[in-house]
């Protein structure tokens, strides 16, 4: 008690020795919030910020000393251990549990590529919803009941035999999530972000899609606020398929430009 | 809001270097010229939102394609026509 009592009255401005990171910066101002709704208290809100997980150091202690997984590489950042504190205080409070969280980060990263492939199977078979959609992504996606406001802006490029294109975020991982779910590993990979604006075919070649060299290939840096769908070529021998069976054949990764859409023959060959 | 540059025009990447967040011109290809290939709009600025400011005025955004042989002019050129795309902010780029 006494010692929570010196805690008091240290002076919130002691906290940051250095210019705290962008993360650090959203990690206080969420346990701030959390503090004004009445969740946490002020010395919760405190040792959040410090990222100091009092309540738990003993069960953190014994999961490490259980855990396969040598921690002592890994030195913990202030915001791994906020992000840490804060969790910890939530599920003590029964606002969240470990399962909701398991769950919920399934539900985020389970988002099926779908929303995507309806788009490019409608451009494939409806010219003036093609002409629409390279007008406005963002319109002619929600004309298709998908949720655009998180986008500011949707561009799509179309892949011909002359030209392809191919996307990545060299800075970070901007990606179509609102069409394409979450991105995939390799598509935040370093190896992927640093070698594709560099021998781009070679790249490709090693995902498998060999470009002939007659046709040109664009790589589409997603650097600012521009988001890239990629409409791949519709594969030969669809002739007369409904609008569902193309969107089939449209897998995220030709949506990205890393493949083509898959043939008539592979996808049969999936389904077996 | 009027757009300083127009499809076709070639502009430079300022060389600057910097330190923080948000700063959504590659390093890669500072320096580098390119060729005005689309205008995006415009946006609030992710340099000045990213330090807690609301972003405005708004910056323009361009579409620039840049000849990927001339990006990596230390390294062989690989086979075919290469292009990048990125998008970069006005005040990142000169005339040439």
């Amino acid at each position: 008690m006494a010692k929570e009592k010196q805690e008091e009255n240290v002076e919130p401005a002691a906290i940051p020795a250095e210019e705290p990171s962008y993360f650090e910066r959203r990690a206080r101002a969420t346990a701030d919030l959390l503090k004004e709704k009445g969740v946490l208290s002020a010395d919760e809100t405190r040792s959040v910020k410090h990222g100091h997980d009092h309540s738990h150091d003993d069960v953190f202690e014994q999961l490490h000393a259980n855990n396969p997984i040598d921690t002592t590489e890994h030195e913990y950042t202030l915001f791994e251990k906020q992000m840490l504190a804060m969790g910890n205080l939530l599920r003590e409070k029964g606002i969240i549990s470990t399962d909701e969280v398991r769950r919920k980060i399934d539900e985020n990263e389970g988002v099926s590529p779908h929303q995507g492939s309806r788009v490019v199977a409608r451009a494939w078979t409806d010219p003036d919803y093609k002409k629409r959609l390279f007008e406005d992504g963002i319109a002619a996606a929600e004309e298709l009941g998908v949720d655009m406001s998180t986008a500011n802006q949707l561009i799509a490029v179309e892949n011909t035999d002359d030209v392809h294109h191919v996307v990545v975020c060299t800075l970070c991982s901007c990606y179509p999530r609102q069409l394409l779910g979450q991105p995939p590993d390799w598509y935040k990979s370093t190896n992927y972000r640093t070698r594709v604006v560099v021998d781009p075919r070679r790249v490709l070649k090693e995902m498998g899609l060999d470009l002939p060299e007659s046709t040109e290939v664009r790589v589409v840096d997603s650097t600012a606020e521009t988001r890239y769908l990629v409409v791949p070529r519709r594969p030969e021998g669809t002739e007369g398929w409904s609008e569902e069976q193309l969107a089939g054949l449209v897998t995220r990764n030709s949506m990205v430009g890393c493949s083509n859409a898959l043939t008539p023959m592979q996808k049969e060959m999936m389904a077996d | 809001m009027s757009f300083r540059y127009k499809p076709g025009d070639t502009v430079r990447v300022l060389e600057t270097l910097t330190l923080g967040h948000h700063i959504r011109s590659p390093q890669y290809l500072r320096g580098k010229d390119g060729v005005v290939a689309d205008i995006r709009g415009s946006f609030k600025d992710p340099e000045l939102l990213s330090f807690g400011k609301d972003g405005l005025p708004k910056a323009n955004l361009y579409s620039i394609a840049f000849d990927l042989a001339h990006v990596w002019d230390d390294r062989p050129a690989p086979e075919g026509v290469n292009k990048i795309y990125a998008d970069i902010f006005e005040q990142w780029l000169e005339p040439r």
